[in-house]
């Protein structure tokens, strides 16, 4: 078993420096110089007396190192014949200067620095951490709401299968589960937001206008909850059917076992069984989920924030791969892989440590 | 289950038959004056805010705010606000009018020097007098190498020097390299920045010229000069308010990133109107068109120029929107054109564009006034059709050259005679050429930010299909749009130029050498007489004669067909009636922010 | 008598055999078709279907069925670009005005819409309720007859709605299926050969090894990169994903050379191919970025067209049914009848394709619909964004898009809306579930 938690450790930092190699191949196949792209200025790409400057773009390449080779070695066909390759070795590369740094202005994402950001040319880490923000934070809204919600459902219909309540929510959740949620948001919108109808929230954004410096933490978040309400449902109306219905069949399962039997022989009300027996043994699955909450979080949802501007990572990697803001990008995809990642670690070995079976199994 | 569904359908269906789409048939006069002054609201309705502060739909927030360093559109127009220029362009009338500047500048007579005074009440936030040295500065920090300004950078290479008056403390000069119509006109686009906040220690005096661009400077020379550069370059004077340091009436308060940028007027200011001017400019950003629509609605935006043309007519059919806002199409220089890819040969296409019959036959089947009724819709009448490549509202607009009529017969047999039949029945006009028959199957690139140019597009192929031309369409975003136009990698291309009143430079768009050198001349444009007019207008002061240059150079335009111009693109304008004084004007931004005047609740005008 | 005794036990296992085959039909019926499959649901999928298959017939430009000049034609159903309307009259069939034509008989599809015909008269957003204009055979404007209204009404550029409903279902269900289908085979490739071999029993010589990872870069270097620096190559135009297929088919095609050739040959130092560890972290690193963003990124990189939106959703949904695969294979290897068939000297693929895959494709046919499903959400998603297929092809979450810029045409937001949600709800429903539970939850499996 050592040996298998030895190897499945030794496996994490090939697993991201394969990570690191994919999405960079994968971030430049995208077509569009970014340095080309920066000098055409967002005023003059339809601006009929703009200039290009061949010199501008030969430095901006420079600046960066968009003029070197990607990666330590190429395969180029050699200069007699076209059908034998020769292979060119390079020690400064555009992948080096990325993984370990240019030893200059960029000390490389291996000591933690992203670079900067070729769009609005600020830090990457400062742009994702004032982004990142509004993503986490809506995504644990949600969840929240989401089991505060779905467990008293789930409860309820496993406490009577095969009743009308079972039967009628199931059915209501299942059709939520099917819309699909920019359709749903702009309901949203449509209805809560509209004069027309009715106007109890606002449209877009998450903030008031106007600095909140002075006010209070009660104040600041009283003025900041309205804004949130859209975008909390739109989240997590999907996954209510999924968490009421891992509950409920978590604690059939449960319910089924020889302690629970146990439990009622010794005359037990029905309701504490439930409430003191099963749902704490149930509870275990439904906890799980929680931990895809982050990885999610760091991602965002495109769709929703673009629907309610919110300024959350979705939005800002959706914007970032539109203006081939490659930094931007790849940062993402790595933090989102080291979350995720050290997540399947750290589970594969506490499982392991549970359950023997299971690096027995690989052993074998 | 079947109960709920049909249920949650008759629901939502009486929910959105509620808000029943009106059409609005009532236009305005068309109107090619290039400002318009709107009449104040006549009451002050009691469901409007107070608030003396306007808050503006931008669509895209700025990348930053830096002086010199940046390339979006909205910090062009936020930048407006906070920083002077010397020279702005004259929106009421025509030509520049000075800012910072006492006038206009005296030309020596070579055309090359230009002398201009300041103004002498001009202080900057510390209280210390605008000076020419700032202006050097200026110049000398947006030219020099390692400043990240890297698309304004050719503007500024054509200056010699500036030498600032032995004599007079507030005179200076600039010297140019070469002759240009623009050499004045550059200046109105780049903020003015104080030296002593930048480079208080007067790093750059010690370099001329000619020193700032020259890359094969001594290491340790060109080290000072990087440093101080890697300074100035920081991504804080761009982001961080107090960090944003301008001579404009406002200045940066607060920036929530993603949301929304605050301005605030300046307590003390060289400007006299200031304290009539808002309170607070407050620029929120949205991209999403429902919930733009629905902040209006709420009359939670105040103003809007950048609303899609779908948003704005749905608006402009609300009658309770249009009772709190004034809904307005204005005119612009910007226009829409159906590039043809002329020199197909050279840039690996196939051959169908290069015979100026075809293209002129082409020309007779784009359905412009569909476009045009498809885009505008019950406006359309608003909108002015393009000739050539000269918006009618310039004075250089040559009035007897006419764009081409729409006539599908002529053009079919236009067509015939330029050698395309379907010879082999298969729905598309074929040719033999070289030896090879080839299908007229041309592909289409057009953008694919608004639902507009996907409409026009698709009318455009069902319109070529009824003719037997095949087009593919294919919607691209703006980087490999750009990227394809100047790789040349289509057949037709559908975009749109803007342009401002100031005497035009063609040589970026029509030029034949900017077709070779991958720039803007994206049809191939251009052969001697016209390489010669362009290159003689550029250069030509006189007045008279560039006009009548200009004049040549459209018929010539006409002729040739590199394009198919559509029309002059209109601005959607919405501003709140709680503001009086609104003028819209055709030139960018389109409105000036400052001049709003908050209406008084008591009389309903505006307020003293 | 020994004869007839081989005799009767070769005809009582025959018999087996066809009982066991009927006994087998039985247990699919009962166990597929009554248990597994809800007929409602079913139904609605079906009639989605049919309306792709025949969407051509329930909306379009052409008449079914015209007769002119005493002949009768059927350019609805014919491929032809022109209709001979009579002898000397020869129109091209786009440019026909079928709705003003002369004819003795005509009969026109259920919707006579093109999805992407603009009907400039009935343009500006036409509500259902509105009525509809149209231009008559002398230039008047006239009120239409009932056959040529707008039954969902039209866009800002006078295009049918329930004609692009109806050419969207054919988009949706061509991405959802075949982008699963790519999905299957991939994650069935994967998720069998890490569940049956695992890490300790794929064994093979070094030196075949070596010959695969040659030939691979020998493949990539004269499919990839020669075309680049040689004008005119056969391969220069061909998209990246066509290319990458066909490195991979010749990587196969060498590797079962090298298989046969050296069948009987022992003696080799072979070492183990841990195709468990290389499967399993793959596919962790797959989900390790979230698939939106990486659906976006790859869309950045192929020309958007149909073909990339079903590759781009494929290549990445194939990770949850490899691991479904790679778990129900780790359950069944172990069974006591699979250690049977080995210890009879059965070969692996025999093992796998007669006794492993047949037992375990409930979860895969589920993930399949399932993934269809989310296929859905997530091409009408893409396409909501202005990313997605041509723009020729009329899609649901175009049309979603196009009613984004104007709340008040309800009916390009309803109806659309309606049409997917009904679809993911059939496709959800339709693998029963007893009593709502079992690990193959529909919901539970899908998220």
């Amino acid at each position: 078993m050592r040996k298998y938690v030895f190897r499945r450790i030794l496996f994490f930092p090939i697993s991201l420096l394969a990570l690191a190699i994919a999405s960079f191949i994968l971030l430049k196949a995208i077509p569009g110089n970014p340095a080309e792209l920066k000098l055409i200025r967002e005023a003059d790409v339809s601006r009929s007396d703009h200039q290009t400057d061949q010199v501008a773009l030969t430095m901006l390449e420079e600046k960066y190192g968009l003029n070197l080779p990607l990666f330590y070695f190429e395969v180029v066909p050699s200069e007699n014949n076209i059908w034998i390759p020769s292979v060119n070795f390079h020690v400064d590369n555009q992948f080096h200067r990325w993984f370990f740094g240019d030893g200059f202005n960029n000390a490389g994402i291996i000591r933690g620095d992203f670079g900067i950001s070729y769009a609005t040319a600020q830090p990457v880490s400062q742009l994702i951490s004032s982004r990142i923000w509004w993503s986490v934070l809506l995504a644990l809204f949600s969840v929240l709401l989401a089991y505060f919600l779905s467990i008293p459902i789930g409860l309820k219909s496993a406490a009577s299968p095969g009743s009308v309540f079972d039967k009628s929510s199931n059915t209501l959740l299942t059709i939520l589960y099917s819309i699909p949620s920019f359709w749903f948001a702009t309901l949203l919108l449509m209805l809560f937001a509209n004069p027309e109808f009715l106007s109890i929230f606002p449209a877009s954004g998450v903030k008031p206008l106007g600095g909140m410096e002075n006010d209070s933490m009660l104040d600041r978040i009283t003025a900041i909850l309205p804004y949130l309400v859209l975008p909390t449902i739109t989240y997590t109306y999907s996954s209510l059917a999924f968490i009421s219905r891992t509950v409920r069949i978590s604690i059939l399962d449960i319910l089924r076992l020889d302690f629970i039997q146990t439990a009622r022989a010794k005359g037990l009300e029905e309701d504490k069984v439930l409430r003191r027996h099963a749902f704490r043994n149930a509870l275990l699955p439904v906890i799980t989920i929680f931990s895809g909450v982050f990885p999610a979080a760091i991602g965002g949802s495109v769709i929703i924030e673009s629907i309610f501007s919110i300024p959350g990572m979705g939005l800002t990697i959706y914007q970032s791969i539109d203006a081939r803001d490659y930094p931007v990008i790849m940062a993402v995809f790595i933090i989102t892989g080291l979350i995720t990642m050290t997540g399947y670690l750290i589970s594969d070995i506490l499982y392991a440590l549970a359950d023997p079976r299971i690096s027995f199994q690989k052993e074998n | 289950m079947r109960i709920f569904s049909i249920l949650f359908l008759a629901v939502t269906i009486f929910l959105f038959s509620c808000g029943k789409s009106g059409k609005r048939s009532e236009t305005s006069d068309l109107n090619l004056s290039s400002v318009i002054l709107l009449d104040d609201a006549e009451d002050f309705l009691p469901g409007w805010s107070e608030e003396n502060r306007v808050i503006m739909h931008i669509s895209s927030e700025p990348d930053n705010l830096h002086p010199t360093n940046g390339n979006s559109l909205p910090r062009l127009e936020i930048n407006n606000y906070i920083h002077g220029f010397i020279l702005r362009s004259n929106l009421e009338g025509e030509g520049l009018v000075a800012e910072l500047a006492e006038k206009l500048p005296d030309v020596s007579e070579d055309g090359l020097s230009f002398m201009y005074k300041l103004k002498s009440n001009l202080t900057w936030d510390n209280g210390q007098l605008l000076s020419p040295s700032d202006v050097i500065f200026t110049a000398k920090a947006q030219k020099c190498l390692y400043t990240n300004n890297h698309a304004g950078k050719s503007y500024w290479n054509k200056i010699e020097t500036i030498t600032a008056d032995s004599l007079d403390p507030l005179r200076f000069t600039i010297r140019m390299k070469e002759k240009n119509i623009q050499n004045i006109a550059f200046l109105f686009s780049f903020p003015i920045m104080q030296e002593s906040f930048h480079d208080p220690n007067g790093i750059l005096r010690a370099f001329d010229f000619s020193m700032l661009d020259d890359s094969t400077m001594d290491k340790g020379k060109s080290g000072i000069l990087q440093q101080w550069a890697t300074q100035f370059n920081d991504d804080k004077y761009g982001r961080i308010p107090e960090h944003i340091n301008g001579i404009g009436p406002y200045k940066v308060k607060h920036w929530e990133p993603g949301q929304y940028v605050e301005l605030v007027r300046k307590q003390k200011h060289w400007n006299p109107e200031l304290q009539l001017m808002p309170d607070k400019i407050i620029y929120k950003v949205n991209k999403d068109e429902n919930s733009t629509l629905l902040e209006f609605r709420n009359q939670s935006m105040d103003a809007s120029m950048s609303l899609s043309t779908g948003t704005f007519l749905e608006l402009a059919s609300d009658s309770s929107v249009r009772a709190n806002y004034h809904l307005i199409l204005t005119n612009s220089y910007n226009y829409t054109y159906l590039a043809f890819n002329m020199r197909p040969l050279e840039s690996g296409r196939l051959p169908l564009f290069d015979d100026h019959s075809v293209r002129k036959s082409l020309a007779g089947i784009v359905p412009v006034d569909k476009l045009i009724k498809v885009v505008y819709k019950d406006y359309s009448s608003q909108c002015k059709r393009m000739a050539t490549n000269v918006s009618p509202l310039k004075k250089e607009f040559n009035p007897y050259v006419k764009p081409l009529p729409y006539d599908p017969l002529k053009s079919s047999q236009q067509m015939k005679n330029a050698g395309w039949k379907d010879s082999d029945m298969d729905g598309v006009l074929d040719k033999v050429s070289d030896g090879k028959k080839i299908s007229f199957e041309a592909e289409l690139i057009y953008l694919n930010t608004g639902s507009d140019w996907k409409d026009m597009a698709m009318l455009i192929t069902e319109e070529f299909g009824k003719h037997g031309i095949k087009v593919y369409p294919i919607a691209a975003d703006i980087r490999t749009f750009v990227q394809r136009a100047r790789a040349r990698e289509f057949d037709l291309l559908l975009g749109s130029w803007g342009a401002n009143a100031l005497p035009e430079d063609f040589t970026q768009l029509w030029h034949s050498s900017s077709w070779k050198n991958n720039g803007s001349n994206y049809s191939g444009f251009g052969n001697d007489l016209s390489d010669a007019l362009i290159d003689s207008i550029r250069t030509e002061l006189d007045q008279e004669k560039r006009i009548r240059m200009v004049h040549r150079l459209q018929e010539i335009i006409i002729d040739e067909q590199p394009a198919v111009f559509l029309y002059t693109s209109l601005r959607r304008n919405i501003v709140h009636k709680r503001f009086g004084n609104v003028k819209l004007y055709a030139d960018r931004p389109g409105i000036l922010l400052n001049d709003l005047r908050l209406l008084s609740v008591s009389q309903g005008k505006t307020s003293p | 008598m020994i004869y007839y005794t081989l005799w009767r036990i070769q005809e009582s296992a025959f018999k087996k055999k066809i009982e066991m085959k009927a006994g087998l039909k039985q247990t699919i019926k009962d166990q597929f078709w009554n248990k597994l499959i809800s007929k409602p649901h079913l139904a609605v999928i079906l009639a989605y279907i049919t309306v792709a298959i025949c969407a051509p017939l329930l909306a379009g430009r052409d008449p079914l069925i015209i007769k002119t000049s005493g002949e009768w034609k059927f350019p609805g159903f014919s491929t032809d670009k022109y209709f001979r309307y009579s002898e000397d009259s020869l129109i091209l069939k786009k440019s026909a005005d079928w709705k003003n034509m002369q004819a003795e008989f005509i009969l026109f599809p259920l919707v006579p819409y093109d999805p992407n015909e603009s009907d400039m008269i009935n343009y500006n957003y036409l509500s259902p309720f509105d009525t509809n204009k149209m231009i008559a055979g002398d230039g008047s404007t006239v009120i239409a007859p009932l056959r040529f209204k707008h039954w969902l009404g039209t866009d800002k550029a006078g295009r049918d709605v329930l004609s692009g409903l109806i050419h969207g279902t054919r988009t949706t269900l061509l991405v959802g299926f075949l982008s699963m289908i790519i999905a299957l085979v991939i994650g069935l490739i994967t998720g069998t050969i890490a569940g049956y071999f695992g890490d300790k029993t794929l064994k093979t010589g070094m030196w075949k090894i070596a010959v695969l990872l040659l030939s691979a870069l020998a493949a990539w270097y004269y499919i990839m990169i020669v075309p680049e620096h040689q004008p005119k190559h056969v391969l220069q135009d061909i998209n990246f994903i066509w290319k990458f297929l066909l490195i991979i088919f010749i990587i196969a095609f060498i590797s079962a050379i090298i298989h046969h050739a050296t069948k009987f040959k022992t003696g080799i130092r072979q070492t183990y191919i841990p195709a468990d560890i290389i499967i399993s972290r793959s596919t962790e690193l797959f989900q390790s970025v979230p698939r939106m963003i990486l659906i976006l990124a790859i869309a950045a990189i192929m020309k958007p067209g149909l073909s990339s939106i079903i590759i781009i959703i494929g290549i990445t949904s194939w990770v949850k049914i490899s691991r479904l695969f790679r778990a129900e294979i780790l359950s069944l290897k172990n069974k006591a009848y699979i250690d049977v068939c080995k210890s009879m000297g059965m070969s692996d693929y025999r093992i796998i394709l007669r006794h492993i895959l047949p037992n375990s494709y409930k979860p895969a046919f589920t993930a399949f619909i399932f993934g269809i499903a989310a296929t859905v959400m997530i091409e009408t998603g893409l396409s909501f964004l202005g990313i997605g297929t041509d723009p020729e092809r009329a899609s649901w979450g175009i049309l979603l898009f196009n009613g984004k810029e104007n709340f008040g045409a309800w009916w390009l937001v309803i109806f659309p809306g309606l049409a997917i949600s009904a679809l993911i709800l059939a496709l959800n429903g339709v693998i029963k579930n007893k009593n709502g539970r079992g690990s193959r939850d529909s919901i539970i499996n899908n998220f």
